[in-house]
């Protein structure tokens, strides 16, 4: 690899880790988040404060949010890595 | 349930037969092309949404659970359901036409069943506005025929109704009456209309089929010409190939008569009215100056336009097509008809295609005479440089010996002299006498025996009766050059270069054996395939000599004649080849043919 | 049996049988058998691990628990959900980046030595046959329970469909039986939830009123903690679901029937929207199910609820529906049994015979021959293991193939590909601790009737789990093996960026040019 290659395919890991992480941080405190917030206030989980839903029921619902949330993020930063990937391939090859 | 099934089955043969008229109608074909605009979407719409009108019609009246049959129903009463095939004709717009056409045939049918009233109305009418879509999309995911193959087609026609039957129970005022309908009508449905949607398909495919048939068999034999004349064209435009030309095209087109021109007279006709339409004649119709000039496609359809000599001559009616060879027309081929009605689109389409098949062929083979003509400039100029080491070393050997061994010396020089005649004057021909090309071998090997007199050893073993057969010139000498030079490099003395040539029934085999250290496993492979350059002085050495050899053999006598490279087990190599024996007087024609050529 | 059940089951058996015959058109490659030439779009794929993914169990099952549990029936859907982003964030594209065929390429690509394909491969053909017998023997109870045909017969049926599908066509076959599944799945549910909802005027307060009327846990039906009651054992569910997935070899070997990375990542999202949209449409027909197949009726049929979809469906639709329904599930079974068949038999005639056996070198022809052989056997074995399970407990088979997943599958594949350090010795002790804790595990549990059970826990994952992550770990740690840095680093960047770096030191590579000394 060249010194060219080198840089993009560090900033290229700079920026899949500046989402990765704390996507996937979140994404797991979230999801935990549901069944410990169940586990721990059960009685304010499951008391109606919504047209009669529950914060359990709209915190279950919102897993369904997050998870195409996230993910529609992802495959928006994506297209940033691809270009990444596409640069190195062709610097790779000017040699 | 059975009844109904059975009463829906011979609805739905009625239909059948009216849709196996349809697809005699040749319009209906255009319908598959898939690039649809939007005035054909509305016309094959409308088309198909009276198709579907008259499946609605094909059905039975539902009347609280009696099953009647009418021939044509007008309206329906409250508690009355049409159990039709309205979704049959729908789903196959959308299979065939795409999700538009399904779309605007569901449209149509929904607003007739507004006119014709009864129950269940919002339940059928989303359906037929649903089916026709979702079908033509379910077409494009699961299929890449132009026609959905009848098996798929089966399966994809059975959701239709299970949707209808779901949307039934979805918009029931009576959730208990309507699951008495769907329990009742469901399964007919579904059988009678997955099988019709089926037939109808595998009907669609034959009737395409037939006509693709024909389509394909006008390609292939358009290509099989090409393919076949191929040989002819590369000998040029004359008599002879013109008359091969001409039976083939008669032999293959099946048609009245076939003449082949250039652009001043006939080269050769074949077929009806031979007698008087002879090679030899100038051309002389207007329609033949006039394909001459534009280089378009001509059309007699009257004996006029022929404007032949005899008026008893049967041939009423021609396509003359136009030949081109690098953008000018070269020449015409016409293609002759008894009867001006033979001529149907597809002969049109098949002399232009041809023409251009033709035109392209003759382009080739000029670009391939070309190329070869540029090689063989190329292989001369190498063949005609004398290595300059070679010539140095030589020099300096007949220095030394001048004072030592003058005789010698002298000796040298003449077999220098015939040597370098030999780089100059073999390199006019293609193929030269054997005995020539041995002969300047032997100058090449006397030089070097003398150079390397105590290290090496040359045999040369001639089979009797080979010296006329044909070679072409400087093949041995290269070979044998780098079995000296590279099989012999490393060893000081004992050195042996055996050269043999075999007869072989009517192939003569050479070999070229050395006892030097072998070729190196890496090199074994490329040599000959490739020029070859050595890394040290980056000068162009033998391995591109082996390679002009290899390819010119290749390129003069085929591939048979190529050369192989074999390690011996017991030390050094072996450089092999076979080429066919042929006399001086049977290549001649060929020789002459391909300087006319390049003339 | 009746007329209409037979014609439905047909129509599917039909069905999957031509796309067999279409598939068996196809040259025979081994690259068209294990990947379909990568020639599937990613919607196409979308669609298809959603078909490979959504088994009987979480049609049939998750309907049943919700409607016997309420909301902690949910719980699965969640699960089963978010372990996608993982999956997409993580996995997914250095996976397809990395391997050919298989996961032992992705593993070999930073560790090629025999020893870890055997390792790889000896774990997807476990977790592949222990995951087929709850789907197998699931199929043999629905069918026996729908169709009315014995167990033994159920089992053996869709045992030999399975098989044939992947001998005769492959990939290519197990793809578009998985994707007209799909379509078929989402179709009928969704048709099934909008009657649901039709017969109540599209009104949905008044639906939940009926359906708190309706059971007899009333307005707390759709309270949390009707099912979980034990904190630690909801934790560990919830971690085994979300882990599971991107450990499931069947799911990753999908990624290689596309063309490139682009499509993976369109075909995981395809695959969470059309999971998503499934999960919350079965929503509605288990309380659908509460309302009009009433509490009583669910458990009457099977008691642990997973008849409750069909006879949902025999009540809003009657014998049509129920038999359309029916065969939905049969084809939903019939998919991912498939599929699972496909990942066990490309494990074994790609990895174990191609590569262990013949250096890679193995003909095409030989290697498709012995993936037929495989097929068969595989298939053989596992009706042979099914039947002899009759009457195991489905879910706690799901949920114990989940669980080794997570603890063997994915602490191999997370650190292979990010942990620099991780070795040869660590990839050996991370698999073997995690399958045999995830499986002793689930042994000492309350699962198998062996009285006082000694770990309390019915889904061991969050020990299993850990414990496997902790082995690779330790493994790492202390054995003496250095870890090879600049081969991480090229793995690494391949599985980034899709370029594999040139090495200068690189004895090799193909495609680069070499000068060749001349002369002969």
């Amino acid at each position: 690899m060249n010194e060219a290659e080198l840089q993009t395919f560090q900033r290229l890991i700079r920026a899949k880790k500046r989402f990765l992480i704390p996507a996937t941080i979140f994404l797991l405190v979230f999801y935990f988040l549901l069944p410990v917030s169940i586990i721990c206030f059960p009685k304010v989980m499951n008391h109606p404060f919504f047209f009669g839903m529950t914060p359990a029921w709209a915190f279950a619902f919102a897993q369904f949010a997050m998870v195409w949330a996230l993910g529609g993020l992802y495959y928006l930063k994506s297209k940033t890595f691809d270009r990444f990937a596409g640069q190195i391939d062709k610097e790779g090859q000017s040699r | 349930m059975e009844q109904l099934t059975i009463v829906l089955f011979e609805r739905i043969g009625m239909l059948l037969v009216f849709a196996f008229m349809l697809t005699r109608i040749p319009s209906f074909r255009y319908l598959l092309d898939r690039e649809l605009g939007v005035k054909t979407i509305i016309y094959h719409s409308i088309f198909f949404g009276i198709f579907g009108i008259a499946a609605a019609q094909a059905g039975v009246v539902l009347n609280s659970g009696e099953i009647t049959s009418h021939l044509w129903t007008f309206e329906l009463a409250e508690g009355q359901t049409l159990v039709g095939s309205t979704l049959v004709a729908i789903v196959i717009a959308g299979l065939l036409g795409g999700p538009y056409v399904g779309f605007g045939a569901g449209l149509i049918v929904a607003i007739y069943l507004q006119f014709l009233g009864g129950d269940a109305l919002i339940a059928n009418s989303v359906t037929n506005l649903l089916a026709g879509l979702l079908a033509g999309y379910t077409a494009r995911f699961f299929s890449q025929e132009r026609v959905i193959a009848p098996e798929k087609a089966l399966f994809i026609g059975m959701f239709t109704p299970i949707l209808h039957m779901c949307l039934l129970l979805v918009f029931a005022d009576e959730p208990g009456d309507a699951i008495q309908v769907v329990n009742r009508i469901g399964l007919p449905l579904v059988i009678t209309n997955s099988v019709a949607i089926a037939i109808f398909t595998a009907m669609i495919r034959a009737a395409l089929n037939e006509q693709e048939q024909e389509a394909a068999l006008e390609t292939e034999r358009a290509l099989k010409i090409a393919e076949n004349a191929l040989p002819y064209l590369r000998k040029g435009f004359n008599f002879d190939s013109a008359r091969k030309m001409a039976e083939l095209l008669h032999s293959e087109l099946k048609i009245a008569a076939v003449s082949l021109t250039n652009t001043k007279m006939v080269l050769a006709h074949v077929g009806s009215g031979s007698d008087h339409h002879q090679s030899g004649e100038p051309l002389q119709t207007t329609l033949s100056e006039k394909a001459l000039s534009t280089g378009e496609i001509q059309i007699a359809y009257e004996q006029s336009q022929i404007q032949c000599s005899d008026e008893l001559c049967r041939l009423q009616a021609a396509i003359i097509v136009p030949i081109r060879q690098s953008g000018e027309v070269a020449g015409l081929i016409k293609l002759y008809f008894r009867r001006s009605q033979q001529i149907r689109a597809v002969e049109i389409v098949l002399a232009q295609g041809l023409g251009k098949l033709l035109s392209h062929q003759l382009d080739v083979v000029a670009a391939e005479n070309m190329k070869t003509l540029i090689q063989d400039a190329e292989l001369r100029n190498l063949q005609a440089q004398i290595n300059p080491h070679f010539l140095f070393n030589t020099l300096h050997s007949i220095d030394v010996l001048i004072r030592v061994n003058p005789k010698l010396a002298r000796h040298l020089i003449v077999q220098l002299g015939y040597f370098m005649r030999g780089n100059l004057s073999l390199t006019s021909a293609s193929f030269i006498r054997l005995e020539k090309e041995i002969n300047h071998l032997r100058a090449y090997l006397e030089i070097v025996r003398v150079r390397f007199s105590d290290r090496l050893e040359v045999n040369f073993d001639l089979e009797d009766g080979l010296c006329e057969m044909l070679i072409p010139p400087f093949t041995l000498q290269p070979l044998v050059e780098n079995s000296i030079k590279h099989g012999l490099k490393d060893i000081e003395a004992g050195g042996k270069v055996e050269i043999r040539l075999q007869k072989a029934g009517r192939k003569a085999l050479v070999s070229i054996r050395d006892n030097g250290s072998g070729i190196p496993e890496s090199t074994l492979k490329a040599l000959g395939k490739r020029p070859l350059y050595r890394e040290e002085n980056r000068e162009k050495e033998n391995g591109t000599g082996i390679y002009n050899v290899n390819q010119r053999l290749i390129g003069l006598l085929g591939k048979e004649a190529r050369l192989f490279f074999e390690n011996l087990p017991e030390g050094g190599c072996i450089v092999s080849f076979q080429i066919p024996i042929s006399r001086e007087s049977e290549v001649k024609a060929v020789e002459t043919e391909s300087v006319d050529s390049r003339g | 049996m009746n007329l209409t059940y037979f014609v439905f089951f047909l129509f599917i058996l039909g069905g999957t049988l031509i796309i067999t015959y279409w598939a068996a058109q196809r040259e025979p490659t081994t690259h068209q058998f294990y990947s379909v030439s990568g020639s599937l779009t990613g919607v196409q794929n979308g669609l298809a691990i959603a078909g490979d993914y959504m088994s009987a169990a979480s049609f049939l099952g998750i309907t049943g628990t919700i409607a016997l549990n309420g909301f902690d029936g949910f719980f699965y859907s969640i699960g089963f959900l978010v372990s996608y982003l993982i999956l997409l964030f993580l996995v997914a594209e250095p996976v397809r980046r990395l391997g050919t065929f298989t996961l032992g390429d992705v593993i070999c690509a930073r560790f090629p030595e025999k020893r870890m394909r055997l390792l790889t491969s000896t774990g997807t053909i476990i977790i592949s046959i222990l995951y087929m017998i709850p789907q197998l023997v699931a199929a043999g109870l629905l069918i026996h329970l729908l169709l009315d045909v014995q167990y033994t017969l159920s089992v053996v049926i869709v045992g030999i469909l399975m098989t044939l599908y992947i001998v005769f066509g492959g990939m290519m076959a197990a793809s578009w039986v998985q994707i007209v599944k799909t379509v078929l799945l989402m179709g009928g549910t969704f048709l099934i939830s909008l009657i649901v909802l039709a017969r109540f005027d599209w009104d949905i307060s008044s639906f939940i009123e009926e359906v708190k009327r309706d059971n007899p846990l009333g307005t707390a039906f759709f309270n949390a903690g009707n099912l979980f009651t034990s904190p630690l054992e909801t934790l560990s569910l919830n971690l085994t679901l979300i882990l599971g997935t991107a450990g499931l070899p069947h799911i990753l070997i999908r990624f290689f029937t596309v063309k490139n990375v682009q499509a993976v990542r369109k075909s995981v999202m395809t695959a969470t929207w059309v999971i998503g949209l499934f999960y919350l449409m079965t929503l509605v027909l288990g309380l659908g199910v509460v309302v009009f197949v009433g509490w009583d009726e669910i458990t009457a049929g099977d008691p642990s609820g997973n008849l409750a979809a069909p006879m949902l469906a025999y009540e809003i639709g009657g014998d049509f529906l129920m038999a359309f329904i029916s065969a939905v599930a049969f084809a939903t079974v019939l998919a991912v049994v498939t599929g699972l068949v496909m990942a066990a038999t490309t494990s074994f005639a790609y990895d174990f015979y191609n590569h262990l056996l013949h250096d890679g070198k193995a003909s095409d022809k030989k290697q498709l021959k012995v993936a037929k052989m495989a097929a068969v056997a595989i298939g053989l074995i596992s009706i042979l293991l099914s039947l002899g399970l009759k009457g195991s407990n489905v879910t706690f088979l799901v949920s114990m193939t989940f669980a080794v997943a997570a603890s063997t599958n994915l602490p191999l594949l997370l650190f292979t590909l990010y942990w620099r350090r991780f070795n040869r010795t660590g990839a050996v002790t991370g698999v073997l601790t995690g399958l045999a804790s995830s499986l002793i595990l689930a042994i000492l549990g309350p699962n198998l009737d062996a009285g006082d059970p000694l770990i309390p826990l019915a889904n061991p994952g969050i020990i299993a789990i850990s414990l496997g992550f902790l082995g690779a770990v330790t493994g790492t740690l202390l054995s003496r093996e250095p870890a090879d840095e600049a081969r991480f680093y090229r793995m690494f960047v391949k599985a980034q960026t899709g370029v594999t770096p040139l090495v200068e030191d690189e004895p090799y590579v193909e495609g680069t040019k070499q000068r060749v000394p001349g002369g002969g």
